[in-house]
Parts: C-alpha cells; structure tokens; sequence
C-alpha cells in the first residue's frame, strides 16, 4: 500500500545521494588523493580523478618513513589485545550467564558502570601505575589497557550471546554424557561464535584506532603504533600531503575489512551495545 | 542450569580483576593523586590537600577550558542526535542499494580518529582543500576561509567530530527501528493515524528508551573526547580556542609535569558528569523505560 | 454493518501472482472464515480489505461502493491482529481510545464507548495497566476491544488466537461468537485451523494456491466438499483416501482396493459414478464413519478386514490405525472393544458416507442430489 508517487521517490533518493557525499565523500576524495602524483594534489582547480595515477605516494611511504614498522606494531598490539580481551570475556561472561552467585548482579552492574569511562578520566593514573610496573614504553603496556577498555563491551555483548543459546542445548549435551567442559566447547562456544568474531572484531578496531594511549604510554619510535606514527608524520615538518593521505588509506584497509563482517550484526539486531568512542 | 556456585565467580573473576586494577584503581589513584603535588615523571609528591581544587577555582584557563568544552560537547551533541536520527529515518525506508549505503554511512565512526582529523584538514585546507574551492566557485565566501584559525577552529572541530561520531547515534536508532513491530504501524493506519500521527504516537514512544542511553553516552564521552581535540590542535597556531577541559588535564600532566593537578581537572570532570547524569536519570527516566 | 464483495481480486507480488482474480460475497451482518494452510493467501485478501495491502486488479465493494482506492482508515473497518499490536506505551484504556482520538472524537463520547467496550469484555478492571503487564489472554480482549470501540461496518480479524493455548482458545471462540450474535456485524475472520472455521463460521471460505476451493456453511463443506483438498482439509481426524480401481461387473460398481477390499458403491450413484468405470480412482472415508464396530448390518454397509497397527484410546472412542499398500489409515474403534495391536478387525461403513475422487482432476464426483438434506430448524 505504500507505493511511493515520484516526487517521493526523488527527495528520498536526494536525501540518500547528500547523506552518503556527506559520510563517504571525504574518504573517497582521501583515496583519490592518495593516488595522485603531486602536481595534480596541488591542481587549482582540483579534479577528482588522477589523471596520472601513481604509487609513488605509497612508495614514499614506505622508504622514507617507518610506517611498516608502525604497521607492524599495530598488528601485534591488536592482536594481542584480542586474545588476551576474549580469553578473559568468554568464561567471564558464560560465568555470569550461567551461574547463579552472591554479587553476580553487582559485577554486571560495575562492567556497566566501567563501560562510561572515557580514556582520559583513568590515563593520568594509568600512566603512572606504568610507570611504577616499568611497563611504560612497553607493547605490553598497550595491550592492556586496550583489554581493559575493550572488557566492558566484550563482556556484555557476549553475555547477550551467551542468553540467547537455550540451555536445553548444554542439558542435552550433558544427558548425553558429554561433561560441562565439553558441553561448552562442543555445543555453547560453536553456537556464540559469530557473536565471538564480532566481540573481537570490534576489540580489533577499538585497539587499531587508539591514539591516546599510545600516545602517552610510547615514546620509543620504533614502538609506535600507526595512529601515533602518522600523527607524528603530519606535525614533521612540511606536510607532505599525497603521502599523509597514502598513510591514512592503507590504516583504514585492515578496518573496512573486518567492518564489513560485522556490519550486518550490528545493523540487525543488538544495536549500539557495540562500540565507544 | 542457573547452577549456583563459586565456578561461575571463578570464571569471571580474571576479568573482574583487570577491570579493576586497570581501571577502578586508577579513577582512585587519579583521586588521591588530586592531593598531592606530584610532578609526572619523579616517584615523589607532598599532600596539598584540596589546594589543586582551590587554585583551579581561580585559575582562569580551567574556567575558559570549561567554557569551551561545554560549547563543544552540546553542540556536537544537539548536531549529531540531529543529524543520527534523520538518516536512521531515512535509512530505514527500502530503497536500491540500502544495505551498501548502511554500511559505508558507519565508516567515519570505525576509522581511526587520526585519519578522520587529517583527511578533514584536507579536505578544509585553507590554500587546496576542496570545501574552499567548493565556497569560493559557488560564489558563497570571496575568499578561501581560514578553517583553521581563531574564528573558525570551532566550527571545523565541531563539523569533524559530527561527521565521526553520528554513524553511533544512527546505528542505534535503526537498530531499534527495525524492531518495532510492522503491525503496529498497520494497526495505527486502520485507526485512522496518518503519517505524522504514526510517527508521533508509534515510532517516537518506541524511540524514548534508546534515545535515553544514546543521549546519555553521547554527553558523557563528547565531554571528555580527547584525541579529536588534540589532533585539531596540532598546527595552526589557534590551540587556544578549543581547548576543552579533556585536553587542558592532559596538558597540565604532560606538558607542565603537574600530574596533581592534572588528575583534579580530570577528577572535577568525572565528578561534573556524575551530577549530571545524576540529574538527567531523575528528571529523564519515565516508568517506562526498559 | 455491510455486504461485502470482492470482485476478480487479484495480487501479484511483481511477476508472481499470489491471488488468482477471486470473487466473494459475504452478506451483510455474516460471519466468513477464510481457512486454508499457510501461503494459501487468506491473510493477504484479509490485508486487501483492509487496505494495507494494494490491490493489483479487480475489486473490493462494501454495501455496492468500492473502496479499494481508499486509506484505511476511510474503509470504516476494525482490525484484530495476531500479535494484538497493542502499543507499548500506552495504558488499555489509551489503546482502546487511540481511534477514537485520532477521528477527534469528544473526551466524554471516548470514556462511554471504551466503558461499553471494556465491560462487554469483562476488562473494566485493566483498563489502566499497559500492555506487557496483561496476560496473552487479557491482551487478546484489549485488542478486541480497540475494535470494538470504534463500531465498524466490518470486522477483520486476522488469526487472533493463534497465541493463546487451546483452553483459552476454546473459550475466547465462544467469546467472539457472543460478541457476534449480539452486534450482528459483518465479520471476516483468517485462521488456519479448520475447527475454528467450523465452530465459528455462518459461511466458510476455502481457499488454496491463491484460488477459492470452496464457499459454504459449514455443513456443506463437511458433507458435500467439491474436491480432494476440501475433504481433507475440513474434518478431524483427517479423511482416508485409499487409491481404488473402479470396475463393473452384473452386480453394479464396485472399488477394487488392493489385498482382495472390494467395496461396492450404492447404486443411486450409479449415474453418477459410470462414466469412471474401469479407471484409477480414490475412495475418501471419513475416520468417523468407519467403524470397527458390527452395528452396521444394513445392506448397504461396506465392509473391509485389516490388521491393526496401533491403538490410541480417547475415553469414549479410539482412534485405530491400519496400514494398506504402504499407507497409514485411521478409523474409529469402540472403546468397549479395547483392540490389540496386530489383531484383525473388520471395519465397516454406510455407503452414503463414502465419497469418489477423480484423481486426476481432484474433484469430489457427487449425484446430482444431496444424499441428505441438512434440515435447518425454524426457531
């Protein structure tokens, strides 16, 4: 019954054209000026296709910078801080789904509670318990501090996950002779597994992106993670533009994959319990 | 098999202790530091009592940083609750091409902040960027505009942490969208409801509770966002004017080593924000929020 | 209070049709069921009348006008829904308001028509509670109730107790029954439950594939359902259709089951069933009327020996299930003569109660009589 007369179909595609120039444009046009050689950067009037297009924005990137060091750092700072992030999450929260015990609700109300907290109300004392620990200007440093922010949210999503598996499932599993543990691995953890990639997906991106942590708890260059290392680039000296816009493109590459297979999670169903930031 | 016991404590209780020593120890150890004189790098510090608090009280730049925040923070609030929830709407309407256009919309919420600050400086840069191009071409502004000076550092801020940070209120919106019931609407419509009614009487009601906590997230980290900010600040020479409390903490800690007074600025901050969510929850929360 | 009609109604999603140009007449004041199995497109016609879904061709007239153009909340109808679509945010006495608020209807007319409503329906007492504070049930008489308020020319009701567990459907049945005798307003009515369509229904509407299969009372369609789908569909426990061969010999036809069952057919079908000698057919028997019991010894009674497969007793009967060819088949056993598993039984039924299905047509072949006139009382 609601077939739209053409004048609606006309404004509702015009919203969507300027919401999405709005929204994507300036990645796109970041994109296209990262392959361009630099006579065309600076082009008065700009184009918006290369004409020449060129790697050599990209080359420079890699030769007379760190950013593969960077890069490098990135991927073990992020990864690390998923597994240690969901090692921790998944018994913790299959332990407040599944079990009943004295303090549970208060537990889940603090995990709540710590979820507000935004990094720099905690960094000033952070930094210094690092400092003591001398695990300022460490990986290690990163790490954690990424697992403790990524906590909250992986804990209650997963405990989402965790409640919606029927618990006939694991009595049935167990009626069948398999013990709790195996009941667990062989029946709950395949079921909330997409709920599990998704939890670490989202730690990936939230320890990917950070700039303040890194930024106050690394000093050393060669320990950079890429936010810091590209921040760093663009304050250097003269901006050079093609190669900061390279810089940005390949950081957001590993996202938008990842993003792409959480995206339909997060669109469907448990809403915004997701990110912070 | 809600089994009652300690292996469920057990199992939680790794977690709950990084949580806790990596999170609630400090925001205490941000508190104690708030009384003492401590410099940021030296393992020493003397009690001052509430002195950090009483010289902030007098300090002109806390109060300026106070001033700049709250114009930030509201105005990025009021803009991206806008903003989120009109392209919830219209997202929510099928159209050729939605699920693509849903996704690419929540990129400038996943991409890192850095790259967002920097592809806007681009973007907005005052002698090739191509929003000045765009002004000057239409005939809007005679010359390209100084984004990135005195007069406009606020609204270039503003714009950039709008652009980034709507994709959140629209994810959750239309979340919450596409649970409401079709056959409410189809109820409204056989008792007489025209559009504007459905939306008045079916849509916004189902909204209230994730509008709530939305609006109530949203205030609590624009107020204390730090590294769109910061990253504003680098270059341009006009710092001055976006310096918003998160970032005049981090400069007392890490520029001048006054990790005391840094930890009361960051410590007036948390305690500003339980006020208000205080006050907010009082006057907000109807009986029917779920 | 209105007649309505469809006229070559038509549906189609695209390329797909999804109801083939159906016509219907429902008298004023008559309660229609649409029954049929999921996807048959009881629902979607429903949706059509009621204007919230477009309609692709022909159309719809209340009382000869057509109002298939109009929104629908210009059609003058009240609509139960499934899930009830009561709003969540508003109190029962708000719900059973919100159309009467949106006609702009005066705040002392509105309390008069909720009160009648909410006492017709016995929820006076609920009237300030919201929704997810109710009962299925209590939910269910606040959304008949929201209808109820508005005094339509028709009611639509779309599979409304479908939620509810079987006593209380039992019970909000004779509910919605009362509620009829008592405003005698036009009533059409989706399930997919044939008893419902049975126990409610002045007229019943079949419908498969898109397509009307039949319209009658309910008695008709128990006794005289025009095709295969019909007869079984409507009746409980299903009917048995046993593939037969009709053959003629001196004695008249008869039905050649299998496994030496031969049943002959009476002969004041004969007319009827001739031109289907010596082809494939189906012989369709209703479980109700064959019976492992020796009361019928009338000459026209059939009679088949099978062994019992399984025995389920229900207090007065049991239900006895055989197996012929491969197929399972149910009959009605006597519950005095509790009957053993593997044990041989003759089952027999009256020859009026059995019905000849050409296969390939799936038409029910009836005389050109009814073998029994239903006999209406005069009250």
């Amino acid at each position: 019954m609601s077939r739209r007369s053409g004048w609606q179909r006309l404004g509702l595609g015009l919203a969507v054209a300027v919401l999405l120039t709005f929204a994507a444009f300036p990645l796109l046009w970041m994109g296209l000026t990262a392959l361009k050689p630099s006579a065309e950067i600076f082009a008065w009037p700009p184009r918006l296709l290369p004409e020449a297009p060129t790697l050599s924005n990209i080359g420079r990137l890699f030769e007379q910078t760190h950013f593969v060091t960077y890069f490098k750092n990135s991927v073990i700072v992020s990864s690390a801080a998923v597994l240690l992030t969901l090692l921790l999450a998944v018994p913790g929260a299959y332990g407040l789904t599944r079990y009943r015990f004295f303090g549970r609700e208060m537990i889940a109300a603090t995990v709540l509670f710590t979820y507000m907290f935004a990094p720099i109300m905690i960094i000033i004392p952070f930094y210094i318990v690092m400092r003591t620990l001398g695990l300022a200007n460490t990986h290690m440093a990163l790490v954690l501090a990424y697992c403790a922010f990524s906590l909250p949210f992986a804990l209650w999503m997963l405990r989402t996950f965790f409640q919606s598996i029927p618990i006939d499932l694991e009595e049935a599993a167990m009626t069948d002779g398999a013990s709790r543990f195996r009941a667990v691995i062989h029946v709950v953890i395949p079921m909330a597994l997409p709920g599990i990639i998704a939890t670490g997906i989202l730690t990936f991106i939230l320890a990917w992106n950070d700039y303040i942590f890194a930024r106050i708890l690394i000093s050393s260059d060669n320990l950079k993670t890429l936010p810091v290392g590209i921040a760093d680039l663009y304050n250097a000296s003269v901006v050079d533009w093609g190669m900061i816009m390279a810089s940005g493109l390949l950081v957001i590459i590993p996202v938008v994959i990842v993003f792409s297979y959480v995206q339909k999670f997060l669109v469907a169903g448990w809403g915004s319990g997701g990110v912070k930031g | 098999m809600q089994t009652r016991g300690l292996p469920g404590l057990l199992l939680v209780l790794p977690a709950l202790l990084l949580l806790v020593t990596l999170t609630l120890y400090p925001v205490g150890y941000g508190f104690w530091l708030s009384l003492h004189a401590k410099h940021s790098l030296f393992p020493t510090q003397t009690f001052v009592g509430l002195d950090n608090y009483l010289y902030l009280l007098s300090d002109p730049e806390f109060w300026e940083s106070l001033r700049i925040g709250l114009i930030y923070s509201v105005s990025t609030i009021v803009l991206q609750l806008v903003l989120g929830v009109a392209a919830a709407l219209l997202l929510h309407q099928s159209f050729f091409g939605r699920n693509i256009v849903r996704g690419l919309v929540l990129f400038p919420y996943m991409i890192p902040t850095v790259v967002a600050v920097i592809l806007w400086k681009w973007m907005l840069n005052n002698q090739f960027g191509l929003i000045n191009f765009g002004l000057v071409s239409l005939g809007i502004s005679d010359e390209p505009i100084n984004w990135f000076g005195r007069s406009y550092i606020m609204i270039s801020l503003i714009l950039v942490s709008v652009w980034q940070f709507f994709p959140f209120v629209l994810l959750a919106v239309l979340a919450r969208l596409q649970s409401i019931p079709t056959e409410l609407y189809d109820a409204a419509r056989v008792d007489g409801a025209g559009p504007v009614a459905r939306f008045l009487y079916v849509t916004l009601p189902q909204l209230a509770s994730v509008l709530f906590i939305t609006i109530l997230l949203r205030s609590i980290w624009m107020f204390t966002k730090f590294d769109t900010v910061w990253l504003m600040t680098q270059g341009g020479g006009a710092e001055r004017y976006i310096r918003t409390m998160p970032v005049y903490a981090y400069l007392r800690t890490f520029n001048y080593y006054e990790a005391g007074m840094g930890s009361a600025v960051a410590i007036v901050m948390f305690f500003m924000l339980v006020g208000a969510a205080t006050t907010y929850f009082f006057l907000f929360r109807g009986e029917d929020q779920s | 209070m209105a007649e309505v009609k469809l006229v070559g109604l038509e549906k189609k999603f695209g390329d797909v049709s999804v109801i083939h140009r159906i016509n219907l007449d429902i008298a004023d004041g008559e309660f229609a069921v649409l029954v049929g199995p999921s996807g048959c497109g009881k629902t979607t016609t429903l949706r059509m009348i009621a204007g919230l879904e477009e309609t692709t061709g022909g159309s719809i007239l209340f009382d000869g006008k057509s109002v298939e153009r109009l929104e629908p909340k210009d059609r003058d109808i009240a609509m139960v829904f499934q899930s009830y679509a009561l709003y969540p945010h508003m109190s029962v006495r708000d719900n059973m308001a919100f159309s009467l608020r949106m006609k702009g209807v005066s705040s002392a007319e509105k309390k008069r028509l909720v009160g009648v409503a909410a006492e017709m329906l016995g929820i006076t007492d609920l009237l300030d509670r919201k929704p997810k504070q109710l009962s299925g049930g209590q939910r269910q008489r606040v959304a008949m109730g929201r209808a109820l308020v508005r005094e339509p020319k028709v009611f639509l009701f779309d599979e409304p107790l479908s939620n509810l567990d079987a006593a209380l459907r039992a019970q909000m049945r004779i509910e919605i029954k009362r509620i009829h005798q008592r405003l005698r307003t036009t009533i059409i009515y989706v399930t997919h439950d044939q008893v419902e369509a049975m126990t409610l229904a002045d007229k019943i509407v079949v419908m498969n594939g898109g397509n009307i299969e039949q319209v009658g009372d309910p008695l008709t369609l128990y006794r005289r359902p025009v095709s295969r789908f019909v007869a079984g569909f409507i009746g409980s426990p299903k009917m048995n259709f046993f593939p037969a061969k009709l053959l003629s010999d001196e004695s008249g036809l008869h039905a050649d089951l299998g496994d030496g069952i031969r049943i002959e057919m009476p002969r004041e079908r004969d007319a009827a069933y001739r031109p289907y000698a010596g082809r494939s057919v189906e012989i369709g028997i209703r479980p109700e009327h064959l019976l492992d019991d020796a009361r019928l010894i009338d000459s026209g009674a059939i009679a088949m020996d099978v062994t019992i497969d399984v025995v389920e007793p229900l207090g007065s009967t049991s239900l006895i299930t055989f197996v012929l060819g491969g197929t399972s088949y149910t009959a009605i056993g006597d519950i005095a003569l509790m009957r053993r598993p593997g044990a041989k039984v003759r089952l027999k039924a009256a020859a009026k109660d059995i019905y000849l299905i050409d296969p390939e047509s799936g038409r029910v072949v009836h005389s050109a009589e009814p073998d029994s006139p239903i006999v209406r009382l005069a009250v």
